[in-house]
């Protein structure tokens, strides 16, 4: 649920009564969070799987190279996402003729 | 519909909005590989700013996505300054207005950690990717692990780049 106006109140759902209560809200510190190159063992191990040559060519491009590459795929994305199902939808209509 | 952030940001840099890109489209802006489908601004919430960002929705038929059809949702200044968080669906792709995210608390906090940057003629405030990885720990979703990966070797990347410049 959306938090009121004021920045110390927030909205929660009361279950047993299904009544909405004020709660206060911890305040985040956002100057205490921890280096964005922090180590981690967990996301270490994400690491290994990124494909580093993709990231380099990406930061040899502007930003807005980027974003057109990137909505290129978009585009083809959703051209071969309409294809498939169009064919799907096709091949429905085949099965449903044929038996 | 697949949300384009050049859509919004047409729609928004008229007005004069306040905001700020984070999520994916600002992963995407930093280099980022991975797909996204997510348009988030943190926005102000000064009330010139929630007018501002009101009026330049408006057009776009703005309501809460997930909502289920004919809820009597007014997407004006009155409904933003009663509210914080907003996930919509509009006419040009869903999008997320945040009033406050965790990790990086307001617009105004956020600020700081802040690029300006420009494309297709429009110019926005984009988080800085230190920031960004610090908005995605502090999210604390399973699903963001292998993105944190991802922002952290872009990192990496970036400084080699940088040093050996």
């Amino acid at each position: 649920m959306p938090s009121g106006d004021s920045n110390d109140l927030n909205w929660t759902m009361n279950t047993s009564s299904g009544d909405l209560q004020h709660l206060p809200v911890q305040p985040v510190d956002v100057h205490d969070l921890p280096p964005a190159d922090i180590f981690d063992p967990v996301i270490e191990a994400y690491k290994k799987d990124v494909d580093r040559t993709l990231l380099r060519e990406n930061l040899k491009l502007t930003v807005e190279e980027r974003l057109r590459k990137y909505q290129s795929f978009v585009d083809s994305r959703d051209t071969w996402r309409l294809a498939g199902a169009t064919g799907s939808s096709h091949d429905r209509r085949e099965d449903t003729a044929s038996s | 519909m697949i949300a384009r952030l050049e859509r919004f940001l047409a729609a928004l840099e008229p007005h004069g909005v306040k905001c700020i890109v984070i999520g994916g489209w600002a992963a995407t802006i930093h280099g980022s590989a991975r797909s996204t489908n997510d348009v988030a601004f943190v926005y102000s919430r000064e009330p010139l700013n929630l007018a501002r960002l009101a009026a330049a929705l408006e057009p776009f038929q703005p309501y809460l996505r997930g909502a289920p059809p004919g809820l009597p949702f007014r997407w004006d200044a009155v409904t933003i300054r009663q509210g914080l968080n907003f996930t919509l669906t509009t006419t040009i792709g869903d999008v997320d207005f945040l009033g406050e995210v965790a990790g990086g608390g307001s617009y105004e906090q956020l600020l700081a950690d802040t690029i300006e940057v420009e494309a297709f003629g429009v110019r926005c405030r984009c988080v800085t990717l230190e920031k960004l990885i610090q908005l995605k720990r502090a999210a604390g979703r399973p699903r963001d692990l292998e993105v944190i990966a991802e922002l952290q070797a872009l990192l990496e990347e970036r400084r080699n780049l940088d040093s050996n410049r």
